[in-house]
């Protein structure tokens, strides 16, 4: 069961791909190895920029690869209550 | 570890010690009389040498780490740091000017308090100068 409100499914799609190792995605990103797996874990949210990159090395659509539920997301809920 | 985190770890423990054998002798004493214009100097240049070296070693371990372009979060990471990083300078100088005030050191004082002035400025119009861009 999610945790975070923003999962991904990086690291499953990673290995789909012809089991692409870390360090190529984050060449063929433009970021560091150390990036790819703080995103892959949830511990650090991209830009969109390199959400949107990672998506297609990967060759799959957006949602595919990130995923959000705002029941889990506070600021979503605060928004939701005061308006 | 990327050659960006290593290179933090270099600047840390190398900032430390300078910290620590620059301190001693001023807690020893309990004055700040006792390091002068040389003994910066001295340090600043020690530091200089001892980051360049650290780096090259590094380099020389590591070189695929070295080439490594830093990203947005390295990026992210390095701001953080510097907020932080202000934030202590910005005590530092409440405090300097504070000193200098108490023992009428009326130039020191006029430097800090100026200077803080002056930071607030620039980040102001930094900041003016990002929302007019973004917006």
């Amino acid at each position: 069961m999610a945790t975070k409100a923003i999962a991904n499914r990086i690291r499953e799609l990673r290995f789909a791909a012809g089991e692409m190792t870390q360090s190529h995605l984050a060449l063929r990103v433009g970021v560091t190895r150390q990036t790819i797996i703080s995103i892959e874990k949830g511990k650090y949210s991209p830009s969109l920029e390199v959400a949107l990159r990672i998506a297609a090395v990967l060759d799959e659509p957006f949602d595919t690869v990130f995923q959000y539920d705002p029941a889990l997301d506070k600021e979503f809920q605060k928004g939701a209550k005061e308006s | 570890m990327s050659f960006k985190e290593i290179s933090t770890w270099i600047m840390v423990v190398l900032f430390s010690g300078l910290f620590f054998l620059y301190a001693l002798p001023v807690i020893e004493t309990r004055s700040f009389e006792s390091a002068g214009g040389e003994q910066i100097f001295g340090f600043i240049l020690a530091f200089v040498v001892l980051v360049t070296i650290a780096h090259v070693v590094v380099a020389i371990i590591a070189p695929k780490k070295a080439n490594e372009a830093e990203d947005e979060r390295d990026r992210r990471i390095e701001l953080y740091g510097e907020r932080a990083g202000s934030f202590a300078l910005g005590a530092v100088c409440l405090f300097g000017l504070a000193v200098a005030l108490i023992t009428e050191h009326r130039l020191f004082a006029n430097i800090f308090f100026l200077g803080l002035v002056w930071s607030e400025i620039v980040k102001g119009l930094w900041q003016v100068a990002l929302y007019r861009r973004e917006s």
